[in-house]
């Protein structure tokens, strides 16, 4: 059998018409499904997405802005560790009991809310709290130096003083950690204003006493990082080990 | 490679037992000495053997499997995202949080170790509530703040799930109320008799409450018997020496520095006598011994000599000391030996082994008091107590038939001949208080669980009368009970509380109690008034003739030489995994012992390593494989004790072979005229002598020089060389010319440096930094099959050498200490393809897990070898012996290792021994590359505590011009550093002139192991220094 070849012969035998517009649809279909693709990924699997808003319902539906704004009372009051260990620890019962225990402060001694810390207290049994802010193990977290240092509660963790229920407020990924410890200063706030979660630097730098003579919190930062040799590590054995 | 009898392995040992050595400087094994085709192969591979046969794991999913779960689990995952939800976590907050109890901060309290009558005071570690890591008691004069391997590894056996958890009476669980009553009948019946037929065998518990209640027992039961029996303790009167008082030392078969020493003093004692660069002079010790040991290893002169000869030896001593003339074999060199040790006069000591006969003993006093030595004092050994053999007569007799065993396992290692089984078989009424289901307990009516010293209320008494405190960490896990409340419950004392019997007896030691001297004993750990309990004694036998004779042994007969075990003790110790995977300081063997017999002798009976040879001795035989060790005398066999166990937990059964049942009443140390005969048969060994070879470059085409001098590891010399030319050392290695390098240098500008000098003239290889880092690092371990692989985990590892010795006798022992040596420019760096392994500003090479996919070419350009790869998920398993089917009911043993019941890693781990873990440090998964950070979890800790201190006031330094926060030197000490009784290891800032470890490298003894590679390793050795007498050296 003889082919015939005319002017339209040529590679038009083996692709159809249209093979140019199909060839196209799926170079742009590859491309724009790759990118949504990445762009599911980076939003969607990564911190601020898994892990910012989680909300989960705790036993005691323990309000912070009551204690904190209604009460007053200071974050180390119950988290007693954090200036000294690496965890900031969950209060144990008999703290809650010098104001809630029925046969003490009596404080909402009656409340049902209440139940599960008195049934504790009573059985011996502690209160299960469902954790809200929680790293991967390779990561060694140590609160005591960053208090110390003027890294306040409230960089990493929220306006947690105005939280009814605490929420997971920032991603705490490595590149969010690594933010700061690359520029420490714009986070070193005086060591008394720490735990004062509602400070303002632009607003209440005015107001206040001026440490160190500096003019804004930046300069103060940067002096406090200067004289006492804030350098906040980068390297990995600083939080793996 | 065992059973292989190829050329040049058969000429190795013939020069090996010919002694024609010189001109080799140093090798590991025979194998390296002959240089064999397969010893080059092995060292050459990284990990000689691969991964392939991971299929054939019995525990876990098949590579296919796993392959398969993970496609199931990719597309679930893509149906419905279920596995974005993370799991909810739960914070059990305390009730009412201990007042001063730091979370996240571990608590140290103190408590005492005790072993075989030797007390050490420790500090355990605990991490709410859990027991973590034991450090030693700084104010303990056993401990001075270090310990040793045992007390290192104790704190596993308290999470060890083989434990005893049960009260059994005839086999059967029986309850704790049950037992009770039990009890209380009995007291009041024995009360009414008087004690009568009553015995007491109790293990040696050094306790002055134990004391107290066996007292009590005397005068409330005066016909009770009482028994103190531990399988290798010389009777009599107990010898106690001083080596801080001894310049010249002659050890008469004594493992003075192993294990027969004072916990740790003898260790501490001696290394302070060999600071050779502060006080520019040094003890001397002579070791004369038949098999080698680590004291032999750590002598300056060592002659190997028959067990049945060690009193000979000793008489040519004496002779020569009290001007007697002899002729013989040993002659020359006792000769000089009593010359040195006349110079020395009162700080010279003899001391004699607890193998060695009583004659020896005597003659050891003999000897010391002729020189007049102050380095060694007399204690009365405790009264009213009978001898082990007196007890089996009362026993067979039925005198005894009520019988009492506290701790101790006298089926299994009293003395073959009193049968002790079919004893204890024969008593009436027998009770066992045991901390395992042992061989003991299984021929005992009643089995009462024990309690771990760390569950414990006690005390403890060492040698020079300190007393101190055993306090318990934890609640008892599996429900055990202590030996005081035991003995007060049968004997009617009127406290049965151990917590009130403790009370009573630090009150009846200080004269009255008082409540604030409880306290502070608690704290501080001992007491303030010293026990005189043990009034000093006079030197036994100075007036008793001695009468040691000469032996004329007919040819071809062997002498058995019994041995404690490095590793296993005498066998309490043989159910602890990481012990049983700790390398024997000298045969570097792991989860067996084995019969050392010398190159020779083996050559004679034409045997190798790992041939099974037929021991008869009067009458009794066992079988054992043989591991051929240089250095062992010829026609001894030596075999270490504490193995082959019948019951006592899954890790103790059946692994290695029994030697109790060669020994007998009559040969208690050793037994001469044994015959000695190959089977034909084979037995796997695992050693790791072979493993992690850094001299490799011996196997390319050089010159001789040049070889020796790039494998000069290790270096040492005399202290006749040391004296001409201080810096002998650097000049035994080739010099990297200029200080280049093909890899970029890290940023180093940390505020501290951190860098590690090790001294090997005070390392005396006793392992306890390998049992420390494990403890500390979470190291897993990995079982005899993957040892045989080379895959053993252990981040410290003690390389030990052989050398030809220079006063003509046998090969010398030395031994380094190796870990990750923080190159600067460090070649594992580069080649990370995920840049895994990093340099800190610090210094530090840095091992980043979570970063790690375990290409392992780190290891692969690792030069020193001490990077080790997780083949397995080890910490999601325990190692056991295969008693029941794994989880998937497909046990397939490793063909190398032939055993006749295959250990097997089985999934999940234990919950009890999770418990150990340091929650400091990462627990590494499978597929993960790890090393020695020079525990960074620890310098982590030290400066932000240093920086938290300085908060946003003034820095305590500067550096390069700029404010910065520096730790202390002093503050971070190292595992292995801190438990290291000779001080051998220095850690600290390198960049601070005035550090101690600045100073310490300073010392014209330091170098760099493989310097000419240019890698520039932050841990510096110093040069061992062999104090020779130039009598003896053939210089």
């Amino acid at each position: 059998m003889q082919l015939k070849i005319g002017p339209r012969a040529g590679m038009s035998l083996v692709f159809p018409k249209n093979s140019r517009t199909i060839a196209g649809a799926i170079l742009f279909g590859v491309v724009a499904l790759g990118g949504l693709v990445s762009l599911g990924v980076t939003y969607y699997f990564t911190p601020k997405y898994t892990r910012v808003g989680y909300t989960p319902l705790q036993p005691v539906p323990y309000s912070h802005k009551i204690h904190v704004v209604q009460l007053g009372l200071d974050c180390t009051y119950c988290h007693t560790n954090v200036t000294e260990a690496p965890p900031a620890n969950v209060p144990s019962v008999n703290v809650c009991m010098t104001c809630h225990d029925p046969l003490k402060g009596n404080i909402k001694g009656d409340s049902p809310l209440l139940a599960p810390v008195r049934e504790a207290w009573k059985t011996g049994q502690p209160v299960s709290w469902v954790r809200v802010h929680k790293l991967p193990d390779y990561v060694y977290f140590n609160h005591q130096i960053h208090v110390n240092r003027g890294v306040s509660c409230v960089d990493c963790h929220g306006r947690v003083d105005e939280m009814v229920e605490v929420r997971h407020d920032q991603p705490m990924s490595m590149s969010w950690c690594l933010d700061c410890h690359r520029n420490p200063e714009t986070r070193i706030r005086p060591n008394n204003q720490v735990t004062n979660l509602a400070w303002d630097a632009s607003k209440d730098w005015a107001v206040m006493p001026k440490y160190l003579n500096a003019d804004s919190p930046l300069e103060f930062a940067r002096k406090v990082a200067k004289q006492s040799g804030l350098k906040p590590p980068t390297n990995c054995s600083g939080c793996h080990r | 490679m065992a059973s292989e009898w190829d050329s040049s392995r058969r000429d190795a040992i013939g020069k090996i037992a010919s002694s024609a050595l010189r001109g080799k400087a140093w090798w590991r094994s025979v194998g390296d000495y002959a240089d064999t085709p397969e010893f080059a192969k092995w060292a050459q591979n990284e990990f000689p053997a691969m991964a392939e046969e991971l299929e054939s794991r019995p525990a876990g999913p098949s590579r296919r499997s796993f392959l398969q779960l993970m496609a199931a689990s990719a597309a679930l995952a893509g149906l419905g995202l279920s596995g974005c939800r993370r799991p909810e976590d739960k914070i059990r907050p305390y009730n009412a949080k201990p007042n001063d109890m730091v979370l996240g901060k571990g608590m140290y309290y103190a408590t005492t170790f005790v072993m075989a009558g030797k007390a050490m005071g420790v500090l355990a570690e605990t991490h709410e509530g859990r027991p973590t890591k034991i450090e030693g008691n700084p104010k303990h004069p056993n401990s001075l703040g270090a310990t040793d391997l045992f007390a290192q590894a104790s704190v596993l056996d308290l999470y060890d799930p083989d434990r005893s958890r049960n009260f059994l009476h005839d086999g059967r669980v029986a309850s704790r109320d049950e037992f009770l009553a039990f009890a209380a009948s009995l007291a009041k019946q024995l009360k009414e008799t008087q004690g009568n037929g009553l015995a007491i065998l109790s293990e040696d518990s050094a306790s002055p409450a134990v004391d107290m209640l066996l007292e009590h027992v005397r005068k409330a039961m005066p016909q009770a018997v009482i028994c103190v029996y531990e399988p290798f303790e010389a009777a009599g009167p107990k010898a106690v020496y001083d080596l801080s008082k001894a310049d010249v030392i002659l050890s008469l078969d004594c493992d003075l520095l192993g294990t027969e020493d004072d916990g740790a003093r003898n260790r501490q004692a001696f290394a302070a006598g060999r600071t050779v660069d502060q006080t520019q002079k040094m003890n001397r010790l002579y070791v004369v011994e038949p098999s080698c040991t680590i004291t032999g290893a750590s002598g300056d002169h060592r002659f190997v000599c028959p067990a049945e000869s060690v009193g000979d030896w000793g008489e040519y001593v004496l002779a020569a000391l009290t001007g007697l003339s002899t002729a013989g074999a040993y002659k020359q060199q006792a000769d000089a030996v009593a010359a040195d040790l006349k110079a020395a006069g009162p700080r010279a000591l003899v001391v004699a082994g607890a193998r060695q006969p009583e004659a020896v003993h005597l003659l050891a006093a003999r000897i010391n008091s002729v020189l007049g030595s102050q380095a060694v004092t007399w204690q009365q050994a405790p009264a009213g107590m009978i001898s082990l053999s007196d007890l089996a007569k009362r026993l067979a007799s039925g005198q005894a038939h009520t019988l009492l065993v506290l701790g101790g396992n006298p089926a299994y290692n009293a003395p073959a001949d009193l049968d002790f089984v079919a004893l204890l078989r024969k008593a009436t009424t027998s009770i066992r208080l045991g901390l395992y289901e042992d061989e003991t307990s299984a021929s005992c009516q009643w089995h009462v669980p024990a309690a771990h010293y760390l569950e414990s209320w006690g005390d403890a008494r060492s040698q020079d009368g300190t007393v101190s405190a055993i306090q318990p960490m934890i609640q008892p896990l599996f429900g055990g009970m202590v030996a005081i409340e035991l003995l007060a419950r049968l004997s009617g004392f009127e406290k049965t509380a151990p917590y009130e019997i403790a009370r009573v007896s630090m009150g009846r030691l200080s004269g009255g109690f008082t409540e604030a001297a409880w306290r502070s004993y608690l704290q501080e750990g001992i007491a303030a008034t010293k026990d005189a309990g043990h009034a000093k004694a006079t030197p036994p036998g100075s007036s008793r003739p001695i009468t040691h004779t000469l032996l004329n042994l007919p040819a071809g007969a062997v002498t058995v030489c019994f041995a404690l075990d490095a590793s296993v003790f005498d066998g309490r110790f043989a159910n602890n995994g990481w012990l049983q995977e700790c390398p024997d300081p000298i045969t570097k063997l792991t989860w067996d012992n084995a019969a050392l017999l010398s190159p020779a002798t083996a050559r004679q009976l034409g045997v190798d390593t790992g041939d099974v040879v037929k021991v008869e001795l009067d009458g009794r035989a066992i079988e054992a494989p043989v591991f051929v060790l240089p250095g062992t005398a010829d026609w001894s066999i030596t075999l270490p004790l504490g193995y082959g166990r019948k019951a006592g937990g899954s890790l103790a059964t059946d692994a290695g072979f029994n030697a109790y049942a060669l020994r007998t009443t009559a040969s208690m140390g050793f037994g001469v005229g044994a015959k000695v005969t190959k089977t034909g048969r084979t037995y796997p060994l695992a050693t790791t002598q072979e493993h992690w070879a850094m001299d490799l470059q011996k196997h390319l085409p050089q010159t001789a020089d040049q070889a020796a001098k790039e494998r000069a590891i290790i270096r040492e010399g005399s202290s006749q060389e040391f004296a001409r030319d201080p810096e002998f050392a650097r000049k035994q290695g080739e010099h990297a010319p200029i200080r280049l390098n093909i890899y970029a240098a890290p940023k180093l500008d940390g505020a501290n440096q951190w860098g590690m000098t090790i001294d090997l003239n005070a390392c005396v290889g006793c392992n306890a930094c390998v049992m420390a880092c494990q403890a500390e690092n979470n190291v897993p371990i990995v079982g005899k099959d993957e040892v045989i692989r080379g895959r053993e985990m252990h981040w410290m590892r003690l390389d030990r050498y052989f050398g030809a010795s220079a006063d003509g006798g046998d090969v010398i022992i030395s031994v380094q200490p190796m870990a990750c040596q923080q190159c600067e420019a460090a070649p594992c760096e580069p080649v990370c393809p995920v840049n895994a392994t990093v340099h800190s500003p610090e210094g530090l090479n840095e091992m980043v897990y979570n970063r790690c996919i375990g290409t392992r070419y780190c290891s692969n350009n690792c030069p020193y070898k001490v990077r080790r790869f997780n083949f397995f998920d080890w910490n999601k398993g325990t190692i056991r012996a295969d008693t029941a089917p794994t989880r998937d009911g497909n046990i397939q043993p490793n063909p190398m290792s032939g055993f006749s019941k295959p250990q097997s890693f089985q999934a999940p781990m234990q919950e009890t021994l999770k418990m150990q873990t340091n929650p400091n440090v990462t627990v590494r998964m499978r597929g993960v590359m790890e090393k020695c950070t020079y525990c960074v979890q620890r310098i982590e800790m030290a400066k932000i505590d240093a920086r938290a201190k300085v908060g946003q006031g003034s820095a305590n330094a500067v550096v390069d011009g700029q404010p910065a926060v520096k730790v202390p030197d002093g503050v971070i000490q190292t595992a292995c550093q801190q438990v290291c009784p000779t001080r051998a290891i220095t850690f600290g800032d390198v960049s601070d002139p005035q550090s101690k470890v600045s100073q310490i490298r300073t010392s014209p003894r330091s170098y760099e192991v493989l310097e000419h590679l240019n890698v520039k390793p932050r841990t510096r050795y110093l040069a061992r220094i062999r104090n020779l007498n130039p009598k003896l050296s053939m210089e």
